[in-house]
């Protein structure tokens, strides 16, 4: 604990030096458009302690406008904004679309201090790099930990005991979690049932691609992830709730649920829905996901993002947002600022710091939770492939997941299904 | 050009020509509409009908493909043919009742006996100036399987639950009953104009006449607001057929494919995917889908205004 400390000690110092004074020479005002525009806010100050004459215009949006508009201003060839949270998801088409500053040169001396993953999301086949990683998913378990003491229940470390412990729960009134029959995903930030499916798929090693970027969503990780999910569904251990709608914070609200299979940013969630006077305020916390064999693999990504710079950003403007990317995503400072707003960083250097290793929340009951996604990251399956295509893919296997849920189609059937949908695109 | 032009031509020509010199000044004041819609109507239209000739991802080079996205579209494309099926179904469904509804509610408030006639008039207007977006969240509410009020109060009466917007045979309907909520009232303002502008001295002759009020609806208000009823039939259908909000908000287009529409498969394909030209083969299939309806709907009533006026 003692080196860890004097370690994080050491690199602040390094960090502080290489920093140095205050930058004064780039002024101006630099355009953001995000849908977490708390976040960009959050980290604002931090930034402008070193570059006081940048401001940044925080422009909010919902998670499908900030593509779509991007999108649009990349195709009309005007009106873009110079700074940008992007999907990890998402990302890859506007690299594919060719309207994003390649930054394999400016970062090219921070580029192997994220995971691997992160940096091949943003990467196109050539291995120019178009963004950089912003926060990461690494994906837990959040449960409620006063439904566990009241049930005197051990959690479960694999995936057949979570259905196990959720039969013995549903006759409390209690399910394991949440999932929508109806597989709608009205809230996309969420990822919805898709997003569970993904990540269980990842998990295993799979990936929704093959080598040359075929679908493969007839894979065998991706039918085992499919029947997980349908497995708990029958069991009726999830509640069949749409994720984000007043029906699912309510069943949170009143204990009926005890958790979520979600990612790092799902404290921020938490954090929008529970308040402190609520009893679930400092009684969440987070494990590891069940493997699916003993002693396998407990780790798996959901979503996450990444800033980059639009091409039609002119050169001054695009070395102030460089500025700001490179303090937020690549200096301890940005890291910390990042990791205490309630995103987990994919700066490496920061996790073995005292930055990531003791940062609590309070609603999550002072549990060093990014020691554990420290922990998980490095360990995620590094066999998720992203390319353009991913989200056409994944609105195909989500408008299947009803009629598969609701057992109209088996899943075998209903992925083959899917599959050929796929490849027709 | 030819030595000798056809007759008629030139002097169609020449008589138009004339005729916009002569008038220049009437040209002039209605000339700002067509020149907005030149530029904001005409150019996009053209232009993306070139689009929808091509193979275009934005930022790079068109590629023409001629007409295989139409191809693909008709052929293989079963998403499309449901979009296609669900603007059909929800159009059956909700122009009849909506407009039924709207003339109902617009013959019951034209009853110059009727009291507090604004307040009603406001009342049924509301949701038509509410926007959209806000309507949608509110129903989202009340159409909730569980916490529903919709599903509370249909228990009451011992109906069990239904699953309004998470299942595939229900949500088409739960759109329509939107949709129906929403439009009913500006129909009705529609009707009711057309109403007052029925002469009432054709009443006060057929009372003379003897004719009851029933009597009177029949042959003198219903044939007399037909092309009123005609007007919002081709508004309701222009509308349906474009729909895009409602299911957005409602249900995302699903479960599964069930409540997707044709524009909202085509924001999809174009603004998520990225597929700009064959988005633009949708858009224009929409266009000829919603054309169809409109010009048998149109063709129908001036043929009948013909038949009778010349009765």
């Amino acid at each position: 604990m003692k080196r860890l400390l004097i370690l994080a000690l050491v690199l602040l110092c390094l960090s502080s030096l290489a920093f140095g004074q205050a930058n004064t020479d780039l002024k101006g005002t630099i355009t953001c458009w995000t849908w977490t525009a708390k976040s960009i806010e959050f980290v604002t100050p931090e930034f402008q302690k070193l570059y006081p004459n940048i401001s940044i215009d925080v422009v909010p949006m919902s998670h499908p406008d900030t593509h779509d508009k991007l999108f649009v201003a990349i195709a009309s060839g005007s009106g873009a904004p110079d700074l940008l949270t992007i999907d990890s998801a998402y990302i890859q088409k506007f690299i594919d679309q060719g309207g994003l500053v390649d930054m394999t040169d400016y970062i090219s001396t921070v580029k192997n201090k994220f995971p691997a993953y992160k940096i091949a999301n943003d990467s196109d086949a050539t291995g120019r790099v178009f963004g950089v990683p912003f926060d990461c998913g690494p994906v837990g378990y959040y449960y409620q930990k006063g439904i566990v003491d009241k049930y005197k229940i051990a959690l479960p470390d694999t995936w057949a005991q979570f259905i196990a412990l959720g039969k013995q729960l549903k006759s409390k009134g209690v399910y394991m979690n949440t999932i929508s029959v109806a597989a709608t995903a009205m809230d996309q930030s969420m990822h919805g049932e898709v997003g569970l499916h993904g990540l269980l798929t990842q998990q295993q090693g799979g990936s929704y691609f093959d080598a040359n970027l075929k679908p493969t969503l007839t894979g065998k990780e991706s039918i085992t992830a499919m029947k997980l999910i349908k497995q708990m569904v029958d069991a009726g251990i999830s509640a069949n709730v749409e994720q984000g709608s007043p029906a699912y914070y309510d069943m949170y609200n009143k204990g009926q649920v005890l958790g979520v299979t979600s990612a790092a940013w799902y404290v921020n969630v938490l954090n929008n829905f529970v308040t402190s006077d609520m009893p679930q305020y400092g009684n969440w916390r987070v494990a590891a996901v069940p493997a699916f064999t003993k002693g396998g693999v407990r780790a798996s990504n959901l979503g996450g993002s990444e800033l980059a710079i639009a091409t039609q950003t002119s050169d001054s403007q695009q070395k102030m947002a460089m500025a700001f990317i490179k303090f937020v995503c690549a200096s301890l400072e940005g890291a910390k600022a990042h990791a205490d707003y309630g995103e987990f960083p994919a700066f490496l250097p920061a996790y073995p710091t005292d930055i990531l290793q003791n940062k609590t929340f309070p609603i999550l009951g002072d549990q060093k939770v990014y020691k554990l996604f420290a922990q998980i990251t490095p360990t995620i399956p590094a066999t998720w492939r992203i390319p353009p295509q991913y989200t056409q893919i994944q609105s195909i296997l989500q408008a299947k997941m009803n009629a598969i849920l609701t057992g109209k189609v088996t899943v075998e059937k209903g992925l083959q299904e899917a599959q050929a949908e796929a490849l027709s695109k | 050009m030819k030595s000798e032009p056809k007759r008629g031509e030139d002097v169609t020509k020449k008589t138009l020509l004339h005729e916009v010199a002569r008038n220049k000044q009437a040209y002039l004041f209605v000339s700002p509409f067509f020149i907005l819609f030149i530029v904001f109507g005409l150019y996009p239209i053209i232009y993306s009908f070139v689009l929808s000739l091509h193979e275009w991802h934005a930022n790079k080079p068109w590629n023409y493909v001629g007409l295989k996205n139409y191809a693909t579209l008709l052929t293989k494309d079963k998403v499309f043919w449901t979009s296609l099926f669900n603007v059909v179904y929800i159009f059956i469904i909700n122009v009849p009742v909506m407009i039924f509804l709207s003339v109902f509610i617009a013959l019951a408030l034209n009853n110059p006996a009727r009291k507090h006639k604004d307040a009603f008039r406001i009342i049924y207007l509301l949701p038509y100036v509410t926007s959209v977006l806000s309507i949608a969240i509110v129903f989202y509410v009340l159409f909730d399987d569980r916490n529903g009020v919709i599903n509370g109060l249909i228990g009451l009466v011992g109906i069990p639950p239904v699953q309004w917007l998470t299942s595939q045979s229900m949500s088409k309907i739960s759109i329509d009953i939107l949709v129906t909520w929403k439009w009913t009232g500006y129909n009705m303002i529609i009707a009711l104009a057309g109403l007052q502008s029925i002469d009432t001295q054709i009443y006060d002759a057929a009372k003379i006449d003897g004719a009851g009020s029933a009597r009177t609806f029949w042959k003198i208000t219903l044939p007399l607001l037909r092309p009123v009823i005609g007007f919002q039939f081709i508004m309701s259908t222009i509308g349906t057929f474009n729909m895009f909000t409602e299911p957005y908000f409602l249900t995302n287009g699903g479960p599964g494919y069930s409540s997707i529409t044709l524009v909202l498969y085509l924001y999809r394909t174009a603004f998520k995917f990225f597929q700009l030209g064959y988005g633009a083969a949708i858009a224009f299939l929409t266009f000829i889908v919603v054309l169809i309806p409109a010009v048998v709907q149109v063709r129908m009533y001036a043929e009948r205004d013909r038949s009778y006026s010349a009765t």
